[in-house]
């Protein structure tokens, strides 16, 4: 329902909206999570914000993603297999150590003070719980950024 | 429909070979000495690029099975090339080290589509894994005895390494690209190269030169010796319809008819 509500938001977005940013400018932006209802949504809207977006759905594909591309923002899941806690984790020291200038958020369903803390060691620019609202994440990317 | 993103690279027909052209730099011949098998991912997913497919394969540790699905591919595609022509494909030194019955599966698979095993090279792949040294040694031995042949890959980049060039003892050794491109204005390259040039002559292996796109590159590596190259600036990898298309010609590699060892300054 909630998946509903946002992809219907996104939709209503016009893609002219892209001119925000001049092609080359086109931040890139990396969103990891394991649901693929979710990645559709999201690369809708950001791609309609005018990001350069792509999608992962595991660690390891991110991992490969991050190894090839320069991100300028990545979004991550924490839990990203149901039976691996806190994947997102991981991904956030391997992005803290070898792409120190990417900005990360990470969504998480399971908010615990715990992994907050941890996450925050690694520099995690937001920490937010999910559901999140299409532009409540939009206005914590464009923070990061610091746009 | 594939559940995951490994489902879908082992689907069948998922992988898209391409063949890029090796030339012999020496020759003023118009036609490639042999071609590299260049694998794509399936397309519109984020590891239709072959360097996100093969990290995201090797975090999941998956090399064996995605390696016999890319033999494959390789092999059907390689059947369907005109003329007889010699192809290398990319393994992973994992694969041969962890499966034991990879090397006869390949020449089953080859001589079921037609292909002589000489026609075949496989190019040592050494990423930063480790593996088992007897396992490997036995996968070597029982390939050279098939009739295919070694080389090993990104030479000079990454974690490609003399060992590797000491235990295969390779019939070529390639050149990452990294070496190669910028070399005709960096001394350090020239002299790296040149090493690699000694080195191979010692083993008695063929030095190929990857991501040759300059003309100042180019001249550079003859002038070091160099004997074949591969990069955009001779032929880019091109799809077995597109190779089919193009034997077609009168005139079918026009670029490389450019290129001689005269041209260099090297007879």
């Amino acid at each position: 329902m909630y998946i509903q509500l946002i992809t219907a938001q996104a939709k209503r977005r016009p893609l002219a909206i892209v001119v925000l940013f001049p092609l080359a400018m086109r931040p890139r932006i990396l969103i990891v999570d394991d649901l693929q209802e979710i990645l559709v949504t999201m690369r809708r809207y950001f791609a309609a914000h005018g990001f350069e977006v792509d999608c992962a759905s595991e660690k390891e594909e991110a991992e490969a993603l991050i190894g090839v591309h320069n991100y300028s923002v990545v979004v991550t899941d924490l839990q990203l297999t149901p039976l691996r806690s806190n994947e997102g984790l991981e991904l956030v020291r391997l992005l803290h150590h070898e792409c120190p200038n990417t900005k990360v958020i990470m969504l998480t369903a399971y908010n615990t003070e715990e992994v907050e803390k941890e996450a925050g060691k690694y520099g995690v620019a937001s920490f937010l719980k999910k559901p999140v609202p299409l532009p409540v994440l939009h206005d914590a990317v464009r923070e990061s950024l610091g746009r | 429909m594939a559940e995951t993103l490994l489902d879908a690279i082992l689907e069948p027909g998922s992988l898209t070979p391409l063949f890029q052209p090796i030339f012999d730099l020496w020759s003023s011949r118009h036609a490639p000495h042999s071609f590299e098998c260049l694998m794509r991912g399936p397309k519109g997913t984020s590891v239709e690029s072959a360097a996100v497919m093969f990290d995201y394969v090797r975090r999941k540790r998956e090399e064996v099975a995605v390696d016999h699905a890319c033999v494959r591919a390789a092999l059907e595609a390689a059947a369907q090339l005109p003329g007889e022509p010699c192809v290398a494909i990319n393994v992973h030194v994992r694969t041969l080290a962890q499966d034991k019955d990879f090397v006869g599966d390949v020449k089953r698979m080859a001589e079921e589509l037609g292909i002589a095993p000489w026609r075949l090279t496989l190019e040592l792949v050494e990423p930063s894994c480790s593996w088992d040294a007897q396992s490997l040694q036995r996968a070597l031995e029982e390939l050279r005895k098939s009739g295919m042949r070694l080389a090993v890959d990104d030479v000079g980049s990454g974690q490609s390494n003399y060992s590797m060039i000491l235990d295969s003892q390779p019939e070529a050794l390639k050149v990452d690209a990294y070496l190669v491109q910028g070399c005709h204005a960096d001394k350090h390259r020239v002299a790296t190269l040149e090493s690699i040039v000694t080195l191979a002559r010692d083993f008695d292996a063929q030095v190929v030169a990857e991501g040759l796109e300059e003309r100042p590159d180019l001249d550079t590596i003859l002038s070091l010796g160099v004997r074949y190259g591969q990069g955009y600036m001779l032929a880019r990898p091109m799809s077995v319809q597109a190779l089919v298309e193009r034997s077609r010609l009168d005139d079918p590699w026009p670029v490389v008819g450019t290129v001689t060892p005269e041209s260099a300054g090297r007879s």
